[in-house]
């Protein structure tokens, strides 16, 4: 037996279309072309995502190589979160793309701008296997 | 679509296109390297990405097959985007069948949302008949019983049942949106369990973290691929199932 969605129902599915598009949006318009190396500053840009779980947002971001006593994570102002990480080697890339030399980085760094301010006294961190989970409540 | 190269008659192909974890992709590319593989042919088509892949000076085409011995692999080093699927997966599985290919195994991750918590990252199986159901059975590989699969490994299947060809899909526990080398190297167990390949996945383990430094942008571009292609649909129940 089938049975109709409600009203409520059906709006709160639209809503969490929407929402999960304007995060796609967001992370490619952040994303998607711009170069995840940094030759100057010898860092990486680690991959990452961004979930909001209503009350809160939750940010996985993977940091293989890294040493969790090398992770600095901080919240700027209240809506900015940063990440940097050394990683405990560093990893060397022969004719990197357009430089085509050898490229040495010993870091990752990456910032996230959320799309809502967060209380930065909740900032919450663990990290496991080379992954790295924040969670910050929203303000 | 063309695909330009001379297939192993009675041989096995092994396709690992970027997918959920890049399993597929890093399993292939270190069977590639172990069994030092060589280029057998390359797939042409104008919905592929206008590029060439450069390697030591010389110019590639980033979705290639490789073989040796009775062994073939397609492997591909940009994502099979959205309108790819279609026209890739009949292609592959239309040459497999002109060129008396044996039958296709498709490697590709399950993303798990627990996977952090996973050790060992469990490989189950779907296979296209009874024949090969058997294979698997032999290398203790569980089956994979209910749910959704998507991607160009699950139309290369659907092309492979229609046309009779045997066909077999291994898929490895694995993340989503992360490189997960340890989950192609179970899958790679299993292979060498269903194949004899005796593939080493030791220096798979050893260079993990390096891997997954190096494959971030193939893992951005596949990610994007997978969301175009409703790759979400694989965490959802199907409403039959009998």
């Amino acid at each position: 037996m089938f049975r109709r969605k409600g009203l409520f129902e059906s709006f709160s599915e639209m809503m969490e279309e929407l929402r999960e598009e304007v995060e796609r949006l967001s992370s490619l318009l952040e994303d998607l072309d711009s170069p995840m190396w940094d030759p100057v500053e010898c860092c990486l840009t680690p991959l990452s995502k961004i979930r909001d779980l209503g009350g809160e947002y939750e940010v996985t971001v993977d940091l293989p190589l890294v040493n969790e006593g090398s992770i600095k994570v901080y919240v700027e102002g209240n809506d900015v979160l940063k990440i940097d990480a050394e990683m405990k080697e560093r990893v060397s890339f022969k004719r990197l793309g357009v430089v085509q030399g050898v490229r040495e980085f010993k870091r990752f760094r990456k910032t996230i701008r959320f799309p809502e301010p967060v209380d930065p006294a909740s900032l919450r961190i663990e990290f496991k296997r080379g992954l790295l989970l924040v969670k910050l409540r929203k303000a | 679509m063309k695909i330009l190269g001379k297939g192993i008659k009675n041989g096995w192909l092994i396709a690992g296109l970027p997918d959920a974890g890049l399993v597929g992709a890093i399993a292939t590319a270190h069977i590639i390297r172990m069994l030092n593989m060589e280029a057998i042919g390359h797939i042409e088509s104008d919905l592929l990405p206008p590029l060439i892949v450069v390697h030591n000076s010389k110019v590639y085409d980033p979705v290639r097959f490789f073989g040796k011995n009775d062994i073939m692999v397609l492997s591909s080093e940009v994502p099979i985007g959205s309108p790819l699927v279609y026209p890739l997966g009949r292609a592959v599985v239309e040459w497999a069948a002109e060129e008396g290919v044996k039958g296709i195994i498709a490697i590709t991750g399950i993303a798990v949302s627990n996977r952090l918590d996973i050790e060992v990252p469990e490989v189950y199986g779907i296979s296209s008949s009874s024949e090969v159901r058997e294979i698997l059975e032999k290398a203790n590989i569980k089956v994979f019983e209910e749910g959704f699969v998507v991607g160009p490994t699950a139309i290369m299947m659907r092309e492979c049942m229609k046309r009779g060809l045997p066909s077999v899909m291994i898929l490895a526990q694995s993340f989503l949106e992360y490189p997960d080398p340890g989950a192609a190297a179970q899958a790679v167990v299993a292979l060498n369990k269903m194949l004899a390949l005796n593939v080493d996945v030791k220096p798979l383990l050893d260079e993990a973290e390096i891997i997954r430094v190096r494959t971030r942008e193939l893992m951005r571009r596949t990610t994007e691929a997978m969301r175009q292609m409703k790759k979400a649909h694989e965490y959802e129940v199907p409403l039959m199932y009998t």
